[in-house]
Formats: structure tokens, C-alpha cells, sequence
């Protein structure tokens, strides 16, 4: 079986260490936003706590990329790319100063959405709602190949509004996907406004009716995140987790505001986040 | 400052192999459909790669007994993935694990698998991914299913999809090398059938020209008959060679000699066959597809950057047909073997 999360609790060094990594993170995106002059920073942000703990935790490094026995982590809101290139970057994957440099630069493999040229990305993703799906399938083959490891699956909460997520859950419940765990980052934002008024959902009944497990948390507490996927892997069905986020998490003016779904900072803006 | 960085080193992605042994080809003398070639094909891939593991994934969208990989699913059925009505999710998942140390088929309905998941497509492609996807019920020859049924853009679709390959066999014989073809090899690959028996591609001996030691290889032309006197060449995409050789009987009869090439890579232009028919006075393309993105397309572009002479003439479907039998609909669009030679007299 794949050995992620596997101490009980994360420690107070750990935490420490993360919320700094988080911290330069939180930088990163806004710098590489910044200089592309577009980009997605909002969402970035609140999920960049949950990209963190992922790509630390699970049964991943950047000298096993073709492991067949590693843990497949797919993101599919891949507009997060700032997000994830900058955990990635940050932990080793690869300089993330070339990231910074290269986000949206044409030529660059730091695509706008998120490309399977860079370690660590398993999938490109852009148009929404296919992740679970993704996740599915790779999880399907470890099945057939007998290779044991966990897939998880990052998504936005506005996506789970496609038809195709209730396809792939339904499917991952039927051929009981337990290594399947699906992980929302729920900052209750998209475009144009509020996910309750764009398009109302209860993800928990949802994802219940379908036959997962559900599991509520602080979206932005490393403990609860680490808890959370851990617990996850000794379910007996595929899992839900709702991460309860705040979009623009960390910069006082950008929190709650939708309009950082795809706007950058300025550099007068960047400067005042980043002081 | 950001031009300063050079990005043009370690760009590539890798998906984790796969190795399958290919079963030898059968040789079929009788006629039957293609779809029931893919199915035997299938098994036949299985039987010869069973072990500990099998290394092969069918996905199936309730469809099994019709694009016919229920022989798949009863004697392998730990392969066999009944993914129920939901076709969107099961082709991006299909594509995913292909990538995954998988060889994997998706069958489905041309409707279903080209025109309703073409976004999936589209991502799949884009993640290069090794999906071996099978339609059937291709074309016009459905069934009586009507206009909502009839999948008469495949070659126009997937043109546009630049890591697929698109192979619609021409026979069962073809269908079982092509089918074989596809899970020995990288990449995506689209394979196109219809659902009606077919009967075998002969030569003018009455020997199968695609069985026994003959090799698929994908992009290349047959020629099926070929004469120094004949002033046109009819290409025939996939199973519409049986017409374009019965329309060649019809025309032989009434003193005509055409050319009939069998076209089943209808995006790959086979530059050494139409090399040596340039002389001709007319290329004509028969399908059936779109008359306005099919082959005819293909080859067109192909022979306008070329400065090629003969006069190309497209014989394909025009719109959306009707509700019928197929040898009906193809007689009302003017596509089967009668109306080809009329018309290909009409030219001359």
C-alpha cells in the first residue's frame, strides 16, 4: 500500500515549516501573476494550503516520477497553476524562480492551466470538471496492473456544477475506488459571484447520495488537512473533503473577493500584499 | 527579464509502457461485419497476453453487444469496466488510463464516442494519451436509427485532432490487422466501422486482398484494381470499397476502366500511390461522411499544394439523412455502387 501520511499528526516543527513554505507561496503566485499580467491568483491562494500538504505528504518525490507505485495527485481546476507550480517549486520539483520567470510565457512549459511538461503535474487541465474523472481512470489501471497507491484529486467548488463529476463518482462508488479521494476547495467563489446564486449544490448530500464518505475541514489548518487525507485512506469507500477556503487567503484586500478568480495584483497592489 | 530564461530543454512527457504480444491475424473468406472482426480481434488480443495480469482495460458504455466486446467481458471480464450511459466521464477516464501501464479500448457509438465526447477527445489528445477508442455505427449505415444516430463527421472532427490516428477499415480482414495495429503501437488511435456485413475485398482472382500474409500499415493506399487505360480513380474510404468494386464491375461491364484505391487512413495523403495516377483526368472520393470535411478535403488540399491536374469530384453524404436501411440511404444520397457508376459515366 502507498506510504503517505503516515505518522498520526503532523508536529509543531512540521506545521512551522509549512506555514512558512505557504508564505513564500503566497508570494510566488502573486509575483508570477503579477509579472504575466494575468492569471489566477484567487483561487491559488486558498488552495495552495491543501497543494502544500499533498505534494509533502503523499507518496511522492521528484526522482520518482515514473514510479509506478507512486500516489497520482491530479489537479483539475488546472487554473491553480500558480498554486501548484509554486508547492512543486518549492519543495524541490524544480526552480521555482524559472516558474516565476516562466509563468505564461510563451515557449515556457508554466503554462495559464497546468501541463503534464512539468514534474509533477500528471494531467493537464483546464476545461473543468474532468479531474475526477482522471482520477478514475488511473485508479482503474492500478487496479488491472496491481500497483497499489492513493489518487488524489483537487478540485474547485464551481466545477462540481458539470454533469461529469456525478458521472465519475458514481462510477468510482460502483467499482468501490477506496484509493480515490476527492478533495474540494470549497472558497464558495467563481466568476460571477457566489456559488449558492450561481448555481445552488449541497456537495455533502451529493457526494453521500453517490456513495462516498464526506469529511468537512479548515481548508487553510495543516493539521486538519493532514488529518483529513490520512483518515481518508482507511476508508472503506472513495471520500469527499470538503476544505472550507478563502479565496485571496492571506492578503487582507484580495480575501473574499471574486474578482482575484482571474485578476493579478498590480505592482503598486503586489507591493502592499507582499510588505 | 523573463526572455532571459531558456525553456527549450526537458519538455517531454512519458507515459508508463506497456507491453502486449499481438496475436497472428486471421484471414475471414466469408461475409461479416466489422464490428464482429474488432470484437474477435479483441479476444484475440487477450488470449494471447493472459497471465498473472492482464494488461488490457474495455470500457463500456452500455453498449456491449452492439459494438461487440461482450466476448470480451464474458471470458475477461476483471478488464471489462460497464461504465453505464456516461459517456463524457468514461472517455476522459479511458484516457487517463491509458496512460497508466494499460492498454486500453473504449467501444462505442460513432454519435457517442466522436460527436457527444469530442472535448474529451480533444484532452486526451492534448495529454497524449494512448487511448484505443472503437466506433461503431459509423456513417449512414446505423440501422434505422435516423439523423440523431448517424455520425457523418468523424474525419472532419478528428482532423483536427493532430496525435490521433484515424484508421476506418475497409473490410473484416482489414478491421482484424487494423485492430491489432493499434495495440501494438503508441498513441491514440480512433478506429471507424459500420454495422453492416460486409463482404470480403477480393483481387480480380477472388483471393482476399486483405488477408493471409497482407500487413496494415497505417497511411498506405490499396489499390484494388488499377488499369493503364483508366482516365479516373475512385477513391473509396473504409467499407465503401465494396461499393466502389461493385460500381467497377458495373462500369468494366459498359466498357469503362477506372482505378479503385482503398482509402482506410483518411487524414494521411499516400503520395507514392497517387504518384503514379496523376495522369488521371478525374480523382473522385467516396464516403461515407460529410461530403464538406471528409477525405475529399484531404485529398484536396493535398493536391492543390501539389499543382496536381486530374479534376477532383467528392461523392459523400450532403446533410443529415433519413431514417432507413442503409442500402436505401446510400442509394438516396447517391453513393451506392449504381448511382457511382452513373455519375462516374456522367463525368467522362
Amino acid at each position: 500500500m502507498s506510504e503517505s501520511f503516515i505518522s498520526e499528526h503532523l508536529n509543531q516543527d512540521e506545521i512551522k515549516e509549512l506555514s512558512r513554505l505557504s508564505l513564500k507561496c503566497r508570494g510566488d503566485i502573486l509575483r508570477m501573476t503579477t509579472l504575466a499580467k494575468s492569471g489566477h491568483p484567487g483561487g491559488s491562494m486558498s488552495s495552495i494550503d491543501i497543494y502544500l500538504t499533498l505534494w509533502r505528504y503523499a507518496s511522492v518525490a521528484p526522482d520518482r516520477v515514473s514510479d509506478p507505485a507512486r500516489d497520482r495527485i491530479v489537479v483539475s481546476h488546472g487554473h491553480t497553476s500558480p498554486a501548484a507550480y509554486s508547492a512543486l517549486g518549492n519543495l524541490g520539483w524544480f526552480d521555482i524562480d524559472r516558474a516565476v520567470a516562466g509563468f505564461r510565457l510563451a515557449g515556457s512549459p508554466f503554462e495559464g492551466h497546468v501541463e503534464r511538461v512539468v514534474p509533477g503535474i500528471e494531467w493537464g487541465t483546464g476545461n473543468l470538471g474532468q479531474g475526477i474523472s482522471t482520477g478514475c481512470g488511473m485508479a482503474v489501471a492500478g487496479r488491472v496492473t496491481g500497483d497499489s497507491f492513493r489518487v488524489f484529486v483537487i478540485t474547485g467548488d464551481g466545477e462540481q456544477q458539470k454533469g461529469q463529476n456525478a458521472e465519475a463518482a458514481r462510477f468510482a462508488a460502483k467499482y468501490g475506488l477506496t484509493n480515490l479521494t476527492v478533495i474540494v476547495d470549497y472558497n464558495r467563489l467563481q466568476i460571477s459571484g457566489s456559488i449558492h446564486d450561481v448555481m445552488p449544490q449541497d456537495l455533502h448530500a451529493e457526494y453521500r447520495a453517490f456513495g462516498f464518505e464526506t469529511i468537512e475541514i479548515d481548508g487553510h489548518s495543516f493539521s486538519e488537512i493532514y488529518h483529513a487525507l490520512r483518515l481518508a485512506g482507511k476508508s472503506s469507500r472513495p471520500v469527499m473533503i470538503l476544505a472550507k477556503t478563502v479565496m485571496g487567503k492571506g492578503v487582507s484586500f484580495m480575501e473574499n473577493k471574486h474578482k482575484y478568480h482571474g485578476s493579478p495584483l498590480s505592482a503598486e497592489e503586489l507591493t502592499k500584499a507582499i510588505a | 527579464m523573463r526572455k532571459n530564461f531558456d525553456f527549450s530543454e526537458g519538455q517531454v512527457v512519458s507515459n508508463q509502457p506497456v507491453s502486449i504480444t499481438i496475436p497472428p491475424a486471421r484471414t475471414y473468406q466469408e461475409k461479416t461485419d466489422n464490428r464482429s472482426a474488432f470484437g474477435n480481434a479483441l479476444v484475440d488480443i487477450a488470449e494471447a497476453n493472459k497471465g498473472d495480469r492482464l494488461p488490457v482495460a474495455v470500457f463500456d458504455c452500455d453498449l456491449a453487444g452492439s459494438v461487440k466486446t461482450d466476448g470480451f467481458c464474458s471470458k475477461f471480464n476483471s478488464g471489462f469496466f460497464q461504465t453505464g450511459i456516461q459517456e463524457h466521464h468514461t472517455a476522459a477516464m479511458a484516457g487517463a488510463a491509458s496512460t497508466q501501464g494499460v492498454l486500453v479500448f473504449w467501444a462505442d457509438f460513432g454519435v457517442f464516442g466522436v460527436c457527444e465526447a469530442y472535448n474529451q477527445a480533444r484532452l486526451n489528445d492534448i495529454n497524449h494519451a494512448e487511448l484505443k477508442l472503437v466506433c461503431t455505427h459509423c456513417g449512414l449505415d446505423v440501422g434505422e436509427d435516423g439523423k440523431t444516430h448517424q455520425c457523418i463527421d468523424y474525419i472532419g472532427l478528428f482532423r483536427n485532432l493532430p496525435h490521433f490516428k484515424l484508421i476506418c477499415p475497409a473490410d473484416p480482414n482489414q478491421t482484424d490487422r487494423a485492430v491489432k495495429l493499434a495495440a501494438g503501437n503508441p498513441g491514440n488511435f480512433l478506429l471507424v466501422m459500420g454495422r453492416s456485413k460486409l463482404g470480403i475485398i477480393k483481387d480480380e482472382s477472388g483471393n482476399p486482398l486483405f488477408g493471409g500474409d497482407y500487413a496494415f500499415e497505417f497511411g498506405r493506399f490499396d489499390m484494388l484494381r488499377k488499369s493503364d487505360k483508366a482516365e479516373i480513380t475512385l477513391f473509396a474510404v473504409g467499407q465503401m470499397a465494396e461499393q466502389a468494386l461493385t460500381a467497377w464491375e458495373i462500369l468494366k461491364k459498359d466498357g469503362v476502366e477506372v482505378n479503385i484505391c482503398s482509402v482506410s487512413c483518411p487524414l494521411v495523403v499516400d503520395e507514392f500511390t497517387l504518384a503514379t495516377v496523376t495522369g488521371n483526368r478525374f480523382w473522385v472520393t467516396l464516403e461515407d461522411h460529410l461530403e464538406c470535411s471528409g477525405f475529399g478535403c484531404t485529398l484536396g488540399t493535398y493536391m492543390a499544394g501539389k499543382g496536381y491536374r486530374p479534376g477532383l469530384c467528392r461523392f459523400g453524404v450532403r446533410g443529415y439523412s433519413a431514417s432507413g436501411e442503409r442500402d436505401d440511404l446510400y442509394r438516396r444520397e447517391k453513393l451506392d455502387a449504381q448511382s457511382v457508376a452513373r455519375r462516374i459515366k456522367e463525368l467522362l
